[in-house]
């Protein structure tokens, strides 16, 4: 049951990608820079929009939370290389394999880079482990930092995310139209 | 996109799919899927170089054995499912072997761009290993539970991202 379900939102989640154009190179790549951040809003919304679900059906006992341990200095050094790897290939390891599945070879290329990225890491794992210890400070959440109820916090939160994503989208309408004039002095150079 | 769905649908259709998934006592995640299939090739070629236990160490499904999992199943699904929406699209997504955006930029030289996605793909999956997951579990999954390790995960992407794009594709640099 646990296994068809797994298939099933594998499917889904597959679906909505492909859906969403975050298979596409040329989406990711525009996002960022900065010319068209579909992806980035497509992204956070469905943040903003679990939190106020997760929050709530926690509140009522269905769920439990699973986070990653925060590890200051891992975390952010991840993310950092992550970055340039999501700007160099334009995937991330999720859509690469939907883009593979479209048939898009480049995207395979990035799957064997990926296979070994993590021969790579787990090879020298325990070392980087050893020396990152000391920043660990286990499973953090903002609810850690205020004395609120969480369910509050969690509306704040998703209300802060869906007010910055509807901010950055009327940003992008407002230079939208100033684009056409620039574009047209450029062009027949 | 040109008859694809709209950011607000796409991102409704996520956050709905992300609270149906924790709903079911799992979690959103396909690093573990690139160090299960690592841990498979490696141990099948040298079985006694690392323990078993090594490849999934500190990533979001960090308890699980060397086994086709659940997040294994879904990372397979995922493949299935962006082939029946890439098959019933309206438009027809073409086939391109290199990124049209990129041969504008790069010149259409495939074996270039499949250096750069591996090169890319090596950098996405070690930060990812470094930093215990990646897009999923740690923005789609972790930001969701506003866990701070996802907060930082996902400002670090866009942080080293952005500028990177940028450079890459910076006016008059490089080839044309």
């Amino acid at each position: 049951m646990s296994s068809l379900l797994a298939i099933l939102f594998g499917i889904c989640f597959g679906f909505i990608l492909q859906r969403a154009g975050a298979l596409e190179y040329k989406n990711i790549l525009k996002t960022l820079r900065l010319i068209d951040l579909r992806i980035a809003k497509f992204m956070f919304l469905s943040v903003g929009i679990s939190t106020v679900g997760v929050y709530s059906l926690r509140t009522m006992g269905l769920i439990s939370l699973d986070m990653i341990k925060l590890n200051l200095v891992g975390t952010l050094l991840g993310g950092l290389i992550f970055g340039i790897g999501f700007a160099i290939t334009g995937y991330c390891p999720g859509t690469c394999i939907g883009a593979w599945a479209e048939g898009k070879k480049d995207a395979i290329f990035v799957v064997l880079g990926g296979i070994l990225g993590v021969l790579a890491f787990t090879i020298i794992q325990n070392d980087v482990f050893a020396v990152l210890a000391r920043f660990d400070t286990g499973e953090k959440m903002l609810g850690d930092f205020f004395s609120i109820n969480t369910l509050v916090l969690g509306a704040l939160y998703s209300m802060a995310i869906g007010f910055i994503v509807y901010i950055t989208d009327h940003i992008e309408l407002k230079v939208k139209e100033k684009e056409p004039q620039k574009v047209q002095q450029t062009l027949p150079q | 996109m040109d008859g694809k769905w709209s950011w607000v649908k796409a991102g409704l259709a996520l956050g709905i799919l992300n609270i149906v998934i924790f709903l079911s006592g799992n979690h959103l995640g396909t690093t573990t899927f690139y160090s299960q299939t690592t841990g498979y090739i490696t141990n099948f070629f040298f079985p006694d170089w690392m323990p078993v236990s090594s490849w999934t160490k500190g990533t979001c499904g960090g308890t699980a054995s060397l086994s086709v999992g659940w997040q294994w199943l879904f990372v397979m699904g995922l493949f299935i499912g962006a082939l029946v929406a890439n098959r019933t699209s309206k438009i027809e997504v073409k086939k391109e072997e290199v990124p049209e955006m990129w041969i504008d930029r790069f010149g259409n030289k495939p074996y270039l761009r499949f250096f750069h996605a591996f090169f890319g793909g090596f950098l996405l999956l070690f930060g990812s290993r470094l930093a215990g997951g990646c897009t999923s579990s740690h923005v789609i999954s972790g930001m969701s539970q506003m866990a701070l390790s996802g907060i930082v995960f996902g400002m670090a992407v866009f942080a080293a991202g952005i500028p990177t794009a940028l450079l890459l594709y910076r006016r008059g640099g490089g080839a044309r």
